[in-house]
């Protein structure tokens, strides 16, 4: 194997020898140090191959034994560059796409993530591309234990993270926080709890401050409900972050209204796609369709290309038109409450949201036709949590000099 | 440049008597080492010096893998290996 390499690496040519002794030149040749391999001979006629050095002292050999020497044909790495010396074009070709494939490897092109649901992928990709990890960053300028470390203090959900070069691919596994308490308390702040709406409370629990109601009081707006002063049994007193929670029945009234003539918009079926290559920053129309004009609704959608499995950087971005029509719709009074109805079920859902624990004590709705349209209108009684925080700004108390302090004392 | 000639035979054995060395690999290949011309080489019989006699193969498909100073390599279907004084 070596020896067939190192014959392609320096050129050997195939020849053959004719005349009426051939063995002579066979043995002069071998005489000599010539080495002749590939042998094979006929009447009068000797097939083989040789080293290109030496075919000068082949063709003196074969002149001296009188026979006659052709060459048939050469083979190898100098026979290759005679061969293409015209075109070196081909050779700069190779030469820059190797540089080319040198340089692109020493940057980062994939990210790929594995998240669980609780993590945005688009918040984690921000934070890492702020601290300069995005595709397109130099691998040698990544220390990707900072990184890790610092991702993981910033997102606080984030319980441990790994971070694996491959090439030019990123791997990123990140596993969450599951820690109930994640919201940070900001230790040096003080607030009492004031009341968000007018109503009557139902339920008092204090977890810190000083309760100023109690269960079957009326509230008003903005009455202060729990206390950021706590007075202890010795005498002392201290200022707090007031936590609490109170529930009060409040009361709360919603309208909602549509006209009974809607524009709908349908689709007709009809799309256009315009798709471009993008490589570097730079994008390449694949297509040349322009863009459509009318009633038409556009999104996008960019796919990185892969190549015999390898992601490659470049992206397909494909933009997608939908064509849709307008037609104005009379709506009747049975759909009209229909869709106001699915309106308030919206609205429903996002006011008693979980953190907030509320829950519907009555409802009272009424559907009415006016000249504009239809109009519902909705009074609710709902308890919920009343508390609304108010930070208090506490001034630093002045440095008293040596005198003032005991007079201070003294007094 | 004229090479310098290979003085000494590559066997041992053939440098001390002065004789052929053959290194036969069933009937497919032989490694002659001590020769000293090749005297007939067609694809059926190839014939070759070795000094005091002459060392004939005959045989089909025969051929001279390679061939230096003194050793040469030959393959291909050996019949019989006969020494003509």
């Amino acid at each position: 194997m070596i020896v067939r390499w190192m014959r392609w690496m320096f050129g050997y040519t195939a020849f053959r020898v004719e005349g009426k002794f051939p063995e002579r030149f066979l043995n002069l040749a071998a005489r000599r140090g010539l080495n002749l391999w590939k042998l094979h001979g006929k009447e009068q006629e000797i097939t083989g191959c040789a080293r290109t050095v030496d075919l000068p002292e082949l063709q003196q050999t074969a002149a001296r034994t009188q026979n006659r020497l052709h060459i048939i044909r050469g083979h190898g790495l100098p026979h290759l560059f005679r061969q293409y010396r015209h075109r070196c074009g081909l050779l700069v070709g190779a030469l820059i796409f190797a540089v080319f494939c040198r340089v692109m490897s020493c940057f980062v092109w994939s990210i790929h993530i594995d998240l669980p649901d609780m993590i945005n992928e688009y918040e984690l990709r921000q934070l890492l591309r702020e601290q300069g990890f995005a595709e397109g960053a130099r691998i040698s300028d990544l220390d990707i234990d900072y990184l890790i470390n610092r991702t993981a203090i910033l997102d606080n959900r984030i319980s441990w993270m790994t971070i694996n070069l491959t090439g030019t691919n990123a791997e990123i596994r990140v596993s969450p926080n599951l820690a109930k308490n994640l919201v940070r308390k900001d230790e040096s702040r003080v607030s009492n709890l004031i009341s968000s709406a007018d109503g009557t409370v139902t339920s008092v629990k204090v977890r810190n401050g000083t309760a100023m109601v109690k269960a079957g009081e009326g509230i008003r707006k903005n009455q202060l409900l729990v206390s950021a002063v706590m007075e202890y049994n010795d005498g002392t007193t201290m200022i707090v972050d007031s936590d609490a929670q109170i529930l009060a029945k409040t009361s709360r009234s919603v309208r909602l209204s549509i006209p009974d003539t809607v524009i709908r918009y349908q689709p007709t079926g009809k799309t256009v796609e315009k798709s471009e290559l993008v490589f570097c920053g730079a994008a390449f129309p694949l297509s040349l369709q322009s863009t459509p004009e009318g009633l038409y609704d556009s999104r996008l959608v960019s796919r990185q290309l892969t190549l015999l499995g390898n992601t490659i950087p470049v992206y397909c971005r494909t933009r997608i038109y939908r064509e849709y029509t307008k037609t104005p719709v009379t709506v009747g009074q049975q759909q009209a409450e229909r869709i106001l109805q699915n309106r308030l079920s919206l609205y429903e859902v996002f006011m008693l949201s979980e953190a907030s624990e509320s829950r519907i004590l009555q409802k009272n709705t009424k559907v009415t036709k006016g000249t504009d349209g239809y109009t519902l209108r909705t009074n609710y009684e709902i308890e919920e949590d009343v508390c609304q925080r108010t930070v208090l700004e506490l001034e630093e108390p002045e440095e008293l000099t040596e005198e003032e302090s005991s007079e201070q004392r003294q007094e | 440049m004229k090479r310098k000639r290979q003085e000494k035979p590559s066997s041992v054995l053939a440098a001390n008597l002065g004789a052929i060395h053959l290194d036969i690999s069933g009937n497919r290949e032989v490694i002659v080492e001590g020769n000293r011309g090749v005297l007939e080489y067609t694809e059926t019989s190839i014939k070759l010096n070795a000094g005091k006699y002459i060392v004939a193969f005959s045989g089909r498909g025969l051929h001279i893998l390679c061939i230096s100073e003194c050793d040469v390599v030959i393959r291909g279907f050996i019949t019989s290996i006969e020494y003509l004084m």
